[in-house]
């Protein structure tokens, strides 16, 4: 038993017998891969524990903002009636930024103001909550204040279950779903995750600004809860990421996204560059005078494919920022769509494989299958050169110098001067920046291949 | 029986961040070892006061060995003699004779709260509640001698407790306690232990009893302004030199007029002396 006095539990445990299973399927995790993975297996009729280490689901948690919401069509239908958003994004923009000047392309949809919407801001704590709760409402067992602390393997090392910090705390099934986030332990400890390499990760930081909604939608140009999306390239201070802002029902998120090895180079504080992000001329006037009300971080498994575990072993499935499936490619940071996703298909498996009556790596063979025949593992394999190409240096500085530089001359009026041929412009700007002909073809040829 | 007395309180009204304070988790975890230090099992009932929200803290007192629970169905915010009316009131309808002794083998011996709350309260309610029951009451314990329990047989053994309580200035007061009266401890005095998952999945399966409680009335909220002392005219200090101003504005060489002073008088006495003392001192007009 654990030694609950200390607080000194073993990380790791081997029991010789494997007693009654307590359960059918242990999910580590209500983010929203675990909420998503034990709802599907309580609808099947399976006795699951869904074990959070947060107060509640989503305590804990953060992120940038904004979630695509549409694969819960299946598990949720009319899930916008009940899911608790802040505002619908109805405006997209893309800001590519020197540090005086800023090149903007802005969308607008109504149509993404309506049903069945697009994207979403919303907080964690509203929406890992609501989803944990439908869980619970199918019938998962959620243990909250509950962190799984190790597996428990028989005499034959197979899985059987999970060790928790609490007092008698072992619980016992046949199938474990890892939903534990970045850094999964559970998968660590499974031997699943090569060597870690933190040129894999970004550090994700963010300030929730407070301002009234009524000067939110003056300044943003939106009314009632449609809200605007602005992705920034070149706004991180030199070190290579992205930034952030969206708009929330009265507050503001704004952050950056910070490639790890870069930021420590640079020895440059995070919040200094969301600082300076704020004070920069494109963004300042649309966070005037907004109250600090939170600041939190986070790392993101930023590497797409390259960095991705096995996903499946015996009698134990890997799913979100746990199998580091979170799209991080520039113009999109999505990975609750995708630990959503791998959560469902992670259920749909184990729940297949219960009912077959085998839960070793081949009876859950379906699960590769699965996400390969969705977006999760197609965008990823897509998108697979993406990470590496937004962060690369000729993206991060130089081509943000050469864009806006090459807009500027086009927009600039140099009269008693005639107007230069965009031919000129495109030349002049590309040797002002440092940008060789070779490296732009073959940047613009992955570009292509990745987002064409 | 043991009751655990829980302020339940909510930050922004939001349950989800609900909870009640390290002293309130330690009023429980004292009266589990109460329990565990006698031969007998005596039951232990904790009552909370708030709305819906209110029972995720009753389950985890459940899960973490209480027997039963009672949510008063009121709001947060009702003035401590309110809330220690209807606490009084739901457990004097525990059970006839409970308080007196007259019902048998379950008696009432203690109604333990917290010396404060998670919305930092007055501490008043269990002074009320001691008032409203009837029965002795001993506040702000710092250390409880649990061992000291003489409980061998709770329908007919008188139960004490030995206990510390904490005094202004640093000073400390032993009390032997007689059952029944209410006591209220300190966060530091014992962490609460935490369940086991399956406990915890059982408490949430128990039904917690609800009986309803008064509407009203509520604290108003006071606002909140940095303190400020009442300006006092202080003449210019005497003195050639500055030392010796220094001296007369600190009166590091005189006679300390203020002094403390310890009596022994009887309780009308005592009380007269304190008023005279904070006359004599300025703090009364
Ligand atoms: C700054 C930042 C901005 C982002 N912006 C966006 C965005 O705008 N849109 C988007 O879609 N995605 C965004 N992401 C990514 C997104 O947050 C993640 O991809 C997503 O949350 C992954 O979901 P998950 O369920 O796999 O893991 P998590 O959301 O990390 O959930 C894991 C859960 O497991 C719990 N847990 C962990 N370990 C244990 C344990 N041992 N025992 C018990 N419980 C445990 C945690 O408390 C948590 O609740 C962003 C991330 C960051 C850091």
């Amino acid at each position: 038993m654990a030694d609950t006095t200390t607080g000194t539990t073993p990380l790791s445990a081997t029991v010789a017998t494997a007693s009654a299973a307590t359960f059918d399927v242990i999910v580590v995790g209500a983010g929203p891969a675990g909420s998503c993975a034990a709802t599907v297996l309580a609808r099947a009729g399976h006795r699951v524990a869904l074990l959070e280490r947060g107060a509640f689901p989503g305590a804990k948690n953060m992120y940038g903002g904004v979630i695509y919401p549409r694969i819960l069509d299946r598990l949720h239908p009319q899930w916008w009636e009940q899911v608790p958003i802040q505002r619908w994004i109805t405006r997209r923009s893309t800001m590519v930024m020197t540090e005086t000047r800023a090149l903007t392309i802005d969308f607008r949809s109504e149509a993404w103001g309506e049903p069945p919407y697009n994207g979403a801001t919303a907080y964690r704590p509203d929406f890992d909550h609501w989803l944990a709760d439908q869980a619970v409402a199918a019938g998962a067992h959620l243990l909250n204040a509950t962190t799984a602390v190790g597996l428990l393997r028989d005499a034959d090392q197979r899985i059987v279950g999970v060790r928790t910090d609490r007092p008698d705390g072992d619980l016992w099934a046949s199938t474990v779903i890892a939903c534990d986030g970045v850094n999964s332990f559970i998968a660590k400890e499974a031997g699943l995750h090569e060597e870690l390499d933190p040129a894999n990760y970004t550090l994700g930081v963010k300030e929730t600004l407070a301002l009234p909604r009524s000067v939110i939608e003056e300044r943003f140009g939106v009314r009632d809860r449609h809200g605007v999306d602005i992705e920034i390239l070149g706004g991180t201070s030199g070190v290579n990421g992205g930034g952030f802002l969206y708009t929330n029902l009265d507050t503001l998120a704004v952050g950056a996204v910070l490639k790890l090895p870069a930021l420590a180079a640079q020895q440059t504080r995070p919040e200094e560059i969301i600082g300076r992000l704020k004070a920069h001329p494109a963004i300042a006037p649309l966070v005037e005078g907004g109250e600090i009300v939170e600041y939190s971080a986070h790392v993101i498994p930023e590497a797409g494919r390259s960095m991705m575990p096995t996903l499946t072993t015996d009698r134990l499935l890997v799913t979100g920022d746990a199998a580091a499936m979170c799209l991080a490619a520039g113009i999109w940071l999505e990975g609750v769509n995708f630990a959503m996703a791998s959560g469902m298909a992670a259920g749909e498996t184990v729940a297949e494989a219960l009912a077959s009556g085998d839960t070793s790596a081949r009876g859950l063979g379906g699960y590769e299958r699965r996400l390969r025949d969705s977006f999760v593992l197609a965008d990823h394999d897509k998108l697979r050169r993406a990470p590496g190409l937004v962060l690369s240096d000729r993206v991060q500085h130089q081509y943000p110098e050469m864009i806006t530089g090459v807009v500027e001359r086009m927009f600039r009026v140099d009269n008693p001067e005639p107007k230069p041929g965009l031919r000129r412009i495109l030349r002049e700007e590309r040797r002002a920046a440092g940008v060789r002909i070779r490296d732009l073809a073959r940047d613009a040829w992955i570009g292509f291949r990745s987002f064409g | 029986m043991i009751i655990v007395c829980w302020r339940w309180v909510a930050p922004g009204d939001d349950a989800r961040w609900g909870g009640v304070s390290s002293a309130d988790s330690s009023a429980l975890e004292l009266a589990l070892r109460l329990r565990e230090s006698q031969p007998h099992h005596e039951p232990v009932h904790v009552i909370t006061l708030g709305p819906p929200g209110a029972e995720q803290a009753l389950r985890t007192a459940l899960a973490a060995g209480a027997d039963a629970a009672t949510r008063i169905d009121a709001p947060v915010a009702l003035q401590s003699s309110v809330t220690a009316a209807a606490i009084a009131g739901a457990i004097a309808d525990l059970g006839d004779g409970l308080i007196d002794g007259s019902a048998g083998p379950t008696r009432l011996n203690w109604v333990i709260c917290g010396d404060y709350s998670e919305d930092r309260g007055s501490g008043s309610t269990p002074a009320f509640i001691a008032a409203d029951l009837d029965i002795a009451q001993a506040l702000g314990l710092v250390a409880v001698d649990i061992g000291s329990v003489d409980g061998s047989d709770a329908s007919t053994a008188a139960m004490t407790l030995f206990a510390t309580r904490r005094l202004d200035g640093g000073r400390r007061e032993r009390l032997e306690i007689s059952a029944p009266a209410v006591i209220s401890i300190e966060g530091s005095l014992m962490r609460l232990r935490r369940s086991s998952p399956m406990a915890e999945l059982a408490a949430q399966q128990t039904t917690i009893a609800v009986i309803a409680g008064p509407n009203g009335p509520v604290d108003t909220p006071q606002e909140l302004r940095a303190y400020r002392p009442r300006p006092r005219v202080l003449a210019a200090p005497a003195g050639d030199t500055t030392l010796d101003r220094v001296r007369s504005i600190t009166g590091a060489d005189q006679q300390n007029h203020h002094a403390s002073e310890t009596v022994e008088l009887e309780p009308a006495a005592a009380a007269a002396r304190v008023l005279e003392a904070l006359r004599e001192r300025g703090y009364l007009d």
